[in-house]
């Protein structure tokens, strides 16, 4: 996939964030005696895979995720929310195993167009939990969402979210009735930490609902990818353009240049290849040139 | 490369950034390069090099944990801190790090 050059403030920051909350989280939940992790060790357990993921990268000027503040942010999730006595904690694997971090792949009835092997739909979300809530356990998604500010109507916002449609879908596949996300908002922000925590809802229409849309829309892009190979000269048929705010939404999209563009071909320097894996935590990795 | 202008920013925060992220490399470079170990020495010898290696990356983390909490609790003002609300805008170290950083 071509990706614009420079890395995304908010991408790093999250992934950053992710990698040590993932790695308290176990120091927790591996432990015998969970209630005896001091903040300190919790701290200590996520500050090196923070920093792992952070690197030597340095914040655009003016933003209020740097290092200090995304830390910050972690660690005042870990006050508002300790992992041991939090009402929302990890759901227990066959094995024992917290589910943490979870994986999946899960082969479709739809045939890649050049391998013919199954394509999969892969993914991994941060944790699969159960909140403990007055009416009883209620097994949910659980993934965190970095911001920069949690507005009033910040909840509704994943009402419609594929993502945690599809995470939920992905969990049914593997036999574990589940229909609630639990998203955990964390607002870095430069002078105060601020979380919140939305429980939401998904019935079984909606996720069969989206089960067939995202069959379509894969099967879509295989019938696309066969017709670019027959007819290369009808790209434009092929990948039609937008045309529309999509163009301008959440900062502007980053192939703008390329649309614009009589000839794209010149500007594709502007850009790097990079492949996508969605198991890794890293899933962004550029593929070294020949 | 930033060009934030670091004029009124106090020196003890800018030697705190600095030795910070002094501190992050150093931990970067010794965790890529994981414990010595030599073949020409005996299992002892190197399951003690191994043990100062872990142990000089726990003091690595501890100090740029006491480094970030000083930062951090700046940052906030003293409203965080537990004190009264501050007259004055809290500092912004956003631009002070990328400048250091740069």
């Amino acid at each position: 996939m071509l990706y614009p050059m420079g890395i995304s403030v908010h991408l790093h920051a999250g992934g950053a964030l992710a990698a040590g909350l993932e790695a308290a989280r176990r120091r927790v939940f591996l432990d015998p005696e969970p209630l005896k992790v001091t903040h300190e060790q919790m701290l200590h357990a996520a500050y090196l895979p923070f920093l792992r993921h952070w690197g030597d990268y340095v914040a655009p000027e003016g933003s209020s995720k740097s290092f200090v503040h995304t830390f910050a942010a972690l660690e005042h999730y870990l006050l508002q929310y300790p992992p041991a006595t939090d009402s929302l904690q990890p759901y227990i694997r066959p094995d024992g195993s917290p589910a943490v971090e979870y994986k999946f792949a899960i082969p479709l009835d739809i045939a890649h167009p050049t391998t013919g092997d199954p394509i999969l739909f892969a993914g991994r979300f941060d944790m699969v939990g159960e909140l403990n809530t007055p009416t009883g356990k209620i097994i949910c998604v659980v993934d965190e969402k970095t911001t920069g500010s949690l507005g009033f109507d910040w909840a509704s916002k994943w009402d419609l979210r594929g993502q945690f449609l599809g995470y939920i879908w992905a969990l049914r596949q593997h036999g574990i009735n589940v229909r609630h996300a639990c998203i955990n908002g964390l607002a870095i922000l430069k002078t105060k930490d601020e979380c919140r925590r939305a429980l939401v809802m998904y019935p079984d229409y909606l996720i069969e609902r989206w089960a067939n849309q995202m069959h379509r829309d894969i099967q879509d892009m295989v019938h696309a990818w066969k017709e670019y190979q027959d007819y290369p000269h009808l790209v434009d048929y092929t990948y039609p353009y937008n045309f529309a705010d999509s163009c301008e939404s959440y900062g502007g999209c980053a192939f703008v240049t390329l649309c614009q563009a009589k000839d794209p071909e010149p500007f594709l320097s502007n850009y790097v290849h990079y492949r996508f894996n969605p198991l890794e935590v890293q899933p962004i990795k550029e593929v070294e040139k020949p | 490369m930033s060009n934030t202008s670091t004029a009124g920013m106090s020196p003890q925060f800018l030697d705190l950034n600095v030795r910070l992220k002094q501190l992050q490399s150093e931990q970067l470079l010794m965790d890529q390069q994981g414990p010595p170990y030599n073949p020409q020495l005996s299992d002892q010898e190197n399951a003690l090099a191994a043990q100062t290696f872990h142990e000089k990356m726990r003091q690595l983390m501890k100090e740029q944990l006491s480094i970030y909490a000083t930062l951090r609790k700046t940052a906030a003002g003293p409203a965080k801190a537990g004190g009264k609300r501050a007259k004055k805008a809290p500092l912004d170290l956003s631009a002070l790090e990328d400048s250091v950083f740069s």
